[in-house]
C-alpha cells in the first residue's frame, strides 16, 4: 500500500512538472498556450539531441535545454504573443493552436514519428531498500527536485519585485505601464521562465518514460490538470493538483490496469463539480 | 518645472487635442477643470507616455520627454494616478504599494513614509486591495504613486464614485502631500473642490485650454462660461 501511494506521488510530481510552466502562463500570465505540451516535447527532443552529440546524462543536458527554452520563450512571446495582449483570449488561443500544429510537424518531419527515450544509466536501475520494498532513486531525485523547482518558482513569482509585476500586468495592462512597469519585456521573461521550467519536465518525462512528436496534446492534458486541480494563480496548488492526479491513477491501477487514467480524470472532473476554483484558488498571493 | 507647449494629439483620424500648452512650478497645484469630453485624460496620456502627440513639446526641467516611453517617464519623476483607482486585485496593499516603488526611483518615500502619511492603511496592509472601501483604496493608488518618488503627480479625478466622506479623507491625505516637493496636477469634477485645493487652475473645453488662472481670485462666473461654452450676462 505505501509502495503504492509513494509510486502515485512520484508519477504526480511529473505531472506536477508538466503543470508548472502552464501555473506560469494560464494561473498567472492568464494566458492560455495550447503549445505548452508541444513545447515540453520540443525540449525532450533537444535533451536527446544533446545526449547523442554529446554523450553526456540527460540530467547534464539541463542547463543547455533550459537556456535554450528561455531564449525561444522570450523571443515567442516579445515577437508574436504580446502583440495579442488586450484582445481577450481568443487570439493567444488560435495563435498557440496554430504554434502547436507546426511544432508537432516539424519534430514529426525532423525526428521521425518514432518513439524514442533518453537513457538514464545507472540512476535508472539504483534502488533504495525500505523494509519489506524498495523505492527507485531517479522518481525519488524526480520527486526532490519538483520541490526545488516549486519553491524557487513560487519565490521568483510571489516575493520578488519582478513577481509582482507579471501579477501586475497580468491584471491591468495599461495601468502596470503607468507604474513604469516594461509590460512586453516582463510578459517575455515570464513565458522564457515558464519553458525553461518545462525543460525540466520534458528531461524527466523522456529518461522516464518515451515521447514522440504527436505527444504534445496529452501532456498539455496532464498539465491543464494539475493547474485547474490546484486552482488557477496558486503555484503550490498546482504542486498538490499534480500529486493529486498521480495518487488517483496510482489507486487506479491498483483497482484494475485500465481504470489507472481514467481514475484520474474522474478525480478531476469531481473537484471541478464540488471546488469549481481548484482545490487551493486564492485571490491573493500564491 | 513641467512644461506643455503646443500639444496636439488624438486616436487615429480623431484629434482630440489641439495645441494645448501649460505649466506647473515645483510644489504647486494646478486644477485641470473641464466637462467628459474636454481632453483631460487625453492630456495625460500623452504627459504619461501612453499616447504620443502629432506635434507639440514635453519638458520637464528642461529634459524634453516628448515621446519618450512611460518607463522613462516615470523614470523621470512624473506618475499618474489613475482614474477609478485601478489597484491590481491580485496583489496586497503592501504588494500594491511596493509595486509603485518598481522603478527605484531615489528619494524619501518609502513605504513607512507612505503608511505614516495615511495611518488608516497600516493595519490594513496585508489584505486584499480589493477588499477595502472606496476611499482607502484610492489612498492606496496616491500612495503607490508616491513610492514612485515623484516630482510630479498627475491625479485623475481622485473623487470618481467616492462618498462624501471618502472624498474628505482623500482630499485630507492629498493635504498633506502638498508642497512636500511634489507638483500636482489635479483633474476634478467638483469645480469647487479643485479651486480649494490648488494653486492654479487651466479650464478646458473642446481640446483647447480656454481659461487659466489664480485658483485664489478665480471668477465663478467666468470660469463657469469657459467651462460651458457660453456667455455670462
Amino acid at each position: 500500500m505505501i509502495e503504492l501511494l509513494l509510486n502515485g506521488l512520484f508519477v504526480g510530481a511529473l505531472y506536477s512538472l508538466f503543470g508548472l510552466g502552464l501555473a506560469v502562463t494560464f494561473g498567472l500570465m492568464q494566458q492560455i498556450n495550447l503549445a505548452h505540451g508541444d513545447m515540453i516535447v520540443l525540449s525532450a527532443y533537444l535533451a536527446w539531441l544533446a545526449t547523442q552529440a554529446l554523450g553526456i546524462n540527460p540530467l547534464f543536458s539541463l542547463p543547455f535545454v533550459a537556456l535554450l527554452m528561455f531564449a525561444f520563450g522570450y523571443a515567442l512571446q516579445r515577437v508574436v504573443l504580446n502583440r495579442t495582449i488586450g484582445r481577450g483570449p481568443m487570439p493567444t488561443l488560435l495563435v498557440t493552436f496554430g504554434l502547436s500544429i507546426v511544432l508537432q510537424n516539424m519534430m514529426q518531419i525532423g525526428f521521425s514519428a518514432d518513439t524514442r527515450s533518453l537513457q538514464p544509466g545507472s540512476i535508472g536501475s539504483a534502488a533504495l531498500p525500505l523494509g519489506s520494498f524498495s523505492i527507485g532513486v531517479m522518481p525519488l531525485f524526480f520527486f526532490l527536485f519538483a520541490c526545488l523547482a516549486f519553491a524557487c518558482t513560487w519565490l521568483v513569482f510571489a516575493k520578488t519585485s519582478f513577481g509582482r509585476a507579471v501579477r501586475a500586468t497580468s491584471d491591468d495592462h495599461r495601468t502596470a505601464r503607468l507604474m513604469g512597469i516594461e509590460t512586453g519585456h516582463i510578459f517575455s521573461l515570464a513565458l522564457a521562465i515558464s519553458l525553461s521550467v518545462s525543460a525540466i519536465a520534458a528531461i524527466f518525462l523522456g529518461m522516464r518514460s518515451t515521447f514522440a512528436p504527436a505527444a504534445g496534446p496529452e501532456r498539455m492534458l496532464f498539465a491543464f490538470e494539475a493547474v485547474i486541480l490546484g486552482g488557477l494563480g496558486s503555484i503550490w496548488g498546482t504542486f498538490f493538483g499534480g500529486l493529486a492526479l498521480g495518487l488517483a491513477q496510482a489507486i487506479g491501477l491498483a483497482i484494475a490496469p485500465t481504470f489507472g487514467p481514467l481514475a484520474g480524470h474522474l478525480v478531476f472532473l469531481a473537484v471541478l463539480l464540488f471546488r469549481p476554483a481548484g482545490m487551493f484558488a486564492r485571490r491573493n498571493g500564491l | 518645472m513641467l512644461s506643455v507647449r503646443d500639444v496636439e494629439a488624438g486616436y487615429g483620424s480623431m484629434s482630440v487635442l489641439f495645441g494645448v500648452s501649460l505649466g506647473i512650478a515645483e510644489g504647486e497645484t494646478l486644477s485641470l477643470i473641464g466637462s467628459n469630453g474636454a481632453g483631460k485624460s487625453t492630456l495625460f496620456s500623452v504627459i504619461t507616455g501612453l499616447l504620443a502627440p502629432a506635434s507639440g513639446e514635453i519638458e520637464l526641467d528642461g529634459a524634453s520627454l516628448t515621446r519618450k516611453s512611460t518607463s522613462a517617464i516615470v523614470d523621470h519623476g512624473i506618475v499618474m494616478v489613475p482614474e477609478g483607482r485601478k489597484l491590481f486585485p491580485s496583489l496586497t496593499v503592501e504588494e500594491n504599494l511596493l509595486l509603485g516603488a518598481y522603478r527605484k526611483r531615489p528619494g524619501d518615500w518609502t513605504i513607512g513614509r507612505v503608511l505614516d502619511t495615511f495611518p488608516i492603511l497600516k493595519e490594513l496592509r496585508r489584505r486584499p486591495s480589493q477588499a477595502l472601501s472606496g476611499g482607502q483604496q484610492q489612498l492606496v493608488a496616491v500612495g503607490r504613486a508616491l513610492m514612485a518618488n515623484p516630482k510630479v503627480l498627475l491625479c485623475d479625478e481622485l473623487s470618481l464614485g467616492l462618498s462624501p466622506s471618502a472624498v474628505d479623507m482623500v482630499y485630507g491625505g492629498l493635504e498633506k502631500i502638498r508642497g512636500a516637493d511634489v507638483s500636482i496636477i489635479l483633474v476634478e469634477q467638483d469645480i469647487a473642490r479643485a479651486l480649494n485645493e490648488s494653486d492654479h487652475f487651466a479650464c478646458m473645453r473642446h481640446g483647447r485650454i480656454v481659461l487659466e488662472g489664480s485658483s485664489a481670485t478665480a471668477n465663478r462666473n467666468q470660469i463657469s462660461d469657459a467651462y460651458f461654452g457660453g456667455s455670462h450676462d
